[in-house]
């Protein structure tokens, strides 16, 4: 299951992002513009469906000058991150 | 001690199979600090099996505990052969608008075991793919074998 705030600053994700989930996330982020903060501090789980999401949404923003930004990441994300070589596209901020 | 079940080939089965992975973790007292891992494994494969096996009979996984880790079995029934542990390579080192996310689920399965294998049944035609994850390991440098 996952939870979808949009805050001021943030859109904070909560839960798992799998690939039931992957649809309602991506309406979620297709309504963001310029440079976005996603709050991953609530995200417990994310998959490839998940991956792919953050990085249609990250060029979409590119496209326009913006971009996608992680913060409140955390290990098992990372190592994610990390393993599909999108450390490097989006800027990620890992959780204290 | 293990626990399976069979679920419907299709997406909507995930939370079942999340479901069942969470209640066999309970019962085994299993590390719950390896079931991300475990579940991302499951699901991509699954997930693979959904969106490009031929046949639509259902898919049994099975959940093994071991005396410090987990062995997951799933068996795919109307299978053609494809070897999950030698997927095509991903080069993740390209630009963002180079990027696309396909193929990445299976580039990231032998990240997250210690041990993944395959074997194929031509004249039942029936894929088993077989992982195993330990507590303690890292993340990386998983072995294959087919």
């Amino acid at each position: 299951m996952l939870s979808i705030e949009h805050g001021p600053d943030a859109i904070r994700m909560t839960g798992r992002l799998d690939a039931t989930e992957a649809a309602r996330a991506q309406s979620a982020l297709d309504t963001t513009a310029g440079r976005v903060t996603l709050d991953c501090s609530g995200l417990e789980y994310l998959s490839s469906a998940g991956l792919g999401v953050l990085l249609k949404t990250h060029k979409r923003l590119l496209a326009a000058q913006g971009g996608l930004r992680l913060t409140g990441v955390s290990r098992h994300l990372q190592d994610i991150l990390s393993y599909s070589g999108f450390d490097q596209i989006l800027e990620v901020e890992a959780a204290r | 001690m293990s626990d399976g079940r069979s679920f419907q080939r299709e997406l909507a089965a995930l939370p079942e199979i999340f479901a069942f992975t969470a209640a066999a973790y309970e019962r085994h007292r299993l590390a719950p600090e390896l079931r991300p891992s475990v579940d991302l494994v499951i699901e991509e494969l699954f997930t693979n099996m959904v969106k490009y096996g031929a046949g639509r009979s259902p898919v049994n996984i099975s959940i093994m505990s071991l005396p410090a880790g987990v062995e997951v079995t799933m068996i795919e029934p109307d299978a053609d052969y494809f070897d999950v542990t030698t997927p095509p390579p991903v080069d993740i080192t390209r630009p963002a608008a180079d990027r696309q996310p396909g193929q990445l689920g299976l580039h990231l399965i032998p990240r997250f075991v210690d041990a993944i294998d395959y074997a194929y049944s031509p004249a039942e035609r029936i894929g088993r793919i077989t992982f195993r994850k330990s507590a303690g390991a890292g993340s990386a440098g998983g072995s294959t074998s087919c």
